[in-house]
């Protein structure tokens, strides 16, 4: 063959085609994922089953943005790897006399070679994913959906500009590598250390402080002086958090770095090689550590999620009764007959119908808000909301439960395990009114009671004694009276359409005063009305009968459990997946960090490795070495990655209501299940990377 | 054929400024074979890294055939490096994906020299070296020494103005540091080749015409070899246990 610069270039591209396959692969794993995640997610066919605004989304794109972050990180250190392992080349050329404008062309059009087909099977199979994964998704969690597009442009555009963003990032990274001017390092690249100064003992005590003061005071900060000081914290407060990032970097630092003979000389000797390595290429090691962390806890909080799902679906699964409805007395709604007349058309059988009646009175309250400068303002309303009530003696009849009220006094109905809020507190409440007769009643806190039949998620619920009740009822009409129809069905196939034709006839036959929204509060309106304000929270849409999203706002949502259950998969099952997906890709951005640090650190003590041997050292001596710097890149990062979330939730947990509801004690076990599949998943990449590192020092 | 004239660099490190070179001056003629000596950190590698501009210095002349090579531009320099330099490292720097004969031929290759004319240069600076045989061999597969004489064969395939060597010995054996040093001599016997070798080893410098003692960043003697190579070897050793102290740590 006849021999010319490009038959050389081609030569060494082949011999060194791991290089090129090991970027080409990154390359096109960070599109594939970043393409199939964006294509799902701004399908039309999901996007209808997220509400608008929601907080789901949100969070959806918070935690895949750090998916897309890690993507770029895990692309930029593969490229950082390529440059490096090509340097030693480049700097042979550039000593023999080739120019540096030519070995840039050729540079460039590697680049471009590799990044065009990672690019562009990416894209490709990035597509073919996404509709193998909308195809899932429309033949099981979204069978009745009625949007059936599965692509949307905007999709295709992010991983586009994705797809452009890692172009530029590594053609920048390939510019400044052939605009360096000293040969010698450029030879030496491979082999460059950058050692961390050294520190004491009292660096990683305080590097510790920092993490745990950081991640402590950032969350609790605002809660205790909300709660002490009646002052909210400015947001500036969030840069708290920024201490706990500085602690992890200091922890690495010291862990790295802090080796002292001390009590224990012979494990100071034996681990004294590994050691001095690691401190002699410190900074790099420490920058891959704390960017490993940040993502080992990146994919476990997004992966908490999924238990987060997993327990609200098996809580829905367990309601006390299968329909539940409720509507004002007047209101020209469904009756027990007509639930009959369709149930016998569906072949449905119900068991268990009973009707209920509340009053609806209005309750003392107290609003609170913060003002401009983060002092808590507490305004006392006598008729802050309006509350729906039940006597002692009915609430017995009903639920077998006897609840001893004391006249003058109330018990509040929630939700099991249920505590009171900053926001609104049981003791709020002293007063209540006849809004018809104008009769007023002052009422003190008792107990609270916890039922989920009768617990209403927007209006609070109370138990009066029975002579009081008698009283401030006196004289109410049907138009202050709520009817609680609920009822259980026997199990057939039909259940699920007879249910939906149930809820479309509740829908049709609601009146405008019941075409609110859940935050809707009469007394509210009243106060904006009197004071000239408009008021938002009255439906301006007739409501549609046949929009399955309905139940998201309106406040009168029938809870159908059949209907609940199913839109419940749709929306959760959408969101497992999404929240699935950014998990992975932070683990394969881990993964990926975590072997590409691993080769350097053969690649870069090769000649280190080779003095030892001539020193006598075994094999098995050098493979000591290795593991022990090995095992410190992939059990720090992992072990405060984990910690840092599993604490940060724990905290979350308390702080939501200062006790940890079995419900998220069950979310918290599985969470801890996702951090073992975690340190699994990195037991593996560890061996990979081991093994890895056997084939390049031959041993 | 190259003049340092005053000559200066500086390393900074941290906050610290190392000056390892403090004006060195000196002249090689066409067909000299010269070593630089000196103990360690004295500013021998600095000096033919600045020498080859590897390194940038802050003060000085470096001249080539009367061009400063400091003053060139990024493609003139590639040009001189390719045509007037010739390069032999410590550790060989050889392409492990590319035979011996290739690695030879790459400072032609980069300049699209037509490959006959190519390879029978290759051919004869191999058969020159003793590693004809070899010439289809890849790095991994061949010695030290092999490795050594390979980057010297590269060194003169566009018959340079001169060769520039780091320790082209360091990593060898007394047996591949003598065919080293013999290929050395052969390029200057036969292809009047001239060569500026860095070195620790006083055996591989006794065979030079010239020996450059450095020290402190200045140079401290220049030595003339006159007499016999064994001669020329205890004048060398001599000097340098002055320069040492008495302690005599160079090899022999």
């Amino acid at each position: 063959m006849k021999m010319s610069s490009s038959s050389i270039f081609l030569k060494l591209r082949r011999y060194n085609k791991k290089n090129y396959k090991q970027l080409l692969f990154c390359t096109f794993f960070s599109i594939f994922l970043v393409t199939s995640f964006v294509c799902v997610l701004y399908s039309p066919v999901v996007q209808a089953g997220f509400p608008e605004g929601g907080d789901s989304l949100k969070m959806i794109m918070m935690i895949f943005a750090l998916a897309v972050l890690g993507c770029l990180i895990f692309n930029i250190y593969a490229a950082g790897l390529f440059f490096r392992t090509k340097s030693r080349e480049t700097g042979v050329f550039l000593a023999l006399g080739m120019s540096k404008k030519r070995l840039k062309k050729e540079l460039y059009k590697e680049l471009c070679l590799s990044l065009g087909k990672g690019i562009i099977s990416g894209i490709v199979l990035g597509v073919v994913a996404a509709v193998g994964i909308l195809w899932i998704l429309l033949h099981t969690f979204l069978t009745d959906i009625l949007e059936r597009r599965m692509f949307s442009a905007a999709g295709l555009g992010i991983s586009l500009f994705f797809a452009a963003v890692t172009v530029l990032i590594l053609f920048f990274m390939a510019a400044r590598y052939m605009r360096r001017t000293n040969l010698m390092d450029i030879l030496n690249e491979e082999k460059k250390n950058e050692p961390l100064q050294l520190v004491k003992k009292g660096y990683g005590i305080a590097g510790g402080i920092f993490l745990v003061v950081g991640l402590l005071f950032g969350y609790a900060g605002p809660q205790l002086t909300a709660n002490l000081l009646k002052f909210q914290m400015p947001a500036i407060w969030n840069a708290v958090y920024l201490v706990a990032a500085v602690g992890i970097y200091m922890l690495f630092v010291f862990f790295i770095v802090y080796h002292k003979r001390g009590k224990q000389p012979q494990k100071y000797y034996h681990n004294l090689i590994s050691n001095s390595m690691m401190k002699f290429q410190g900074r790099q090691t420490v920058r891959n550590m704390c960017i490993l962390a940040f993502l080992t806890g990146a994919a476990l909080y997004a992966g908490s999620y999924i238990p987060d799902k997993l327990v609200m679906f098996r809580t829905m699964a367990d309601t006390p009764v299968d329909f539940n409805l409720i509507y004002r007395q007047t209101e020209q709604e469904i009756q027990k007959e007509d639930i009959e007349v369709m149930a016998d058309e569906y072949g449905v059988t119900i068991t268990d119908y009973q009707e209920v009646l509340f009053a609806e009175l209005q309750t003392s309250g107290v609003e609170r808000d913060w003002t401009d400068d983060g002092k808590l303002i507490e305004d006392y309303y006598e008729t802050y909301a309006y509350g729906e009530f039940i006597s002692a003696s009915v609430y017995e009849q009903y639920t077998g439960t006897k609840v001893e009220v004391e006249p003058g006094t109330f018990a509040q109905i929630i939700l099991p395990e249920q505590t009171e809020n900053f926001w609104e507190k049981y003791t709020d409440m002293d007063l209540v009114t006849n809004q018809e007769t104008g009769a007023q009643l002052n009422l003190k806190f008792a107990k609270t009671v916890e039922d989920r039949m009768f617990y209403r998620a927007n209006v609070h619920r109370y138990i009066l004694n029975d002579s009081d009740f008698q009283t401030i009822t006196a004289q109410m009409t049907e138009q202050r009276q709520m009817k609680q129809i609920f009822f259980d069905v026997e199990e057939s196939e039909n259940v699920y359409d007879f249910a939906i034709e149930l809820r479309k006839e509740y829908v049709r036959r609601a009146g405008k005063d019941m075409a609110v929204l859940n935050a809707y509060n009469e007394a509210e309106e009243d106060r904006a009305e009197a004071a000239g304000e408009p008021y938002h929270y009255r439906m301006t849409e007739p409501m549609d009968p046949e929009d399955p999203y309905l139940y998201h706002d309106w406040k009168f949502n029938p809870e159908i459990q059949p209907i609940q259950m199913k839109t419940y998969l749709h929306e959760s099952g959408i969101m497992i997946l999404t929240f699935l997906y950014v998990s992975c890709i932070c683990l394969a951005a881990i993964g990926i960090i975590a072997y590409t640090r691993s080769v350097t650190i053969g690649v870069q003590n090769q000649k280190m490795f080779d003095d030892l041997r001539k020193l006598g050292a075994k094999n098995t001596y050098i493979m000591r070495c290795i593991k022990n710097q090995l095992r410190k890149i992939f059990v720090l990062p992992t072990a405060i990655g984990l910690f840092l979330i599993l604490s940060f939730l724990m905290i979350i947990y308390i702080g939501n209501d200062k006790r940890i509801q079995s419900t998220e004690w069950m979310s918290f076990g599985c969470t801890v299940g996702f951090a073992v599949i975690i340190c699994i998943y990195q037991l593996i990449v560890y061996r990979m990377s081991l093994k890895k590192l056997r084939e390049i020092l031959k041993l | 054929m190259l003049e340092v004239q005053n000559l200066h660099k500086s390393y900074v490190v941290g906050k610290d400024t190392y000056e390892v070179l403090k004006g060195v001056d000196f002249t090689i003629h066409k067909g000299e074979f010269v070593a630089v000596m000196g103990p360690s950190g004295s500013g021998k590698t600095t000096l033919l890294n600045c020498i080859s501009c590897f390194i940038p210095y802050e003060k000085g002349k470096v001249l080539l055939n009367g061009k400063k090579l400091a003053q060139l531009k990024e493609e003139k320099m590639a040009e001189i490096r390719n045509q007037e330099l010739g390069f032999v490292f410590q550790d060989f720097m050889l392409l492990d994906g590319l035979t011996v004969f290739e690695n030879v031929c790459i400072p032609q290759v980069i300049e699209d020299a037509p490959y006959e004319k190519m390879e029978k240069k290759a051919k004869k600076l191999l058969k020159m070296f003793g590693i004809w045989e070899i010439a289809d061999k890849y790095p991994a597969e061949i010695s030290g020494g092999q490795k050594q004489r390979t980057a010297v064969a590269r060194a003169l395939m566009n018959d340079p103005l001169l060769i520039l060597a780091d320790e082209p010995t360091g990593n060898l054996d007394s047996r591949s540091s003598e065919a080293v040093i013999e290929a050395f001599l052969a390029a200057q016997r036969n292809l009047d080749a001239t060569i500026f070798m860095v070195t620790h080893d006083s055996f591989s410098a006794s065979y030079c015409d010239r020996v450059i003692v450095m020290k402190d960043g200045k140079i401290y003697k220049e030595l003339i070899r006159t007499g016999d190579r064994r001669t020329f070897l205890d004048e060398l050793l001599t000097e340098l246990k002055i320069i040492n102290g008495g302690d005599g740590d160079e090899d022999e």
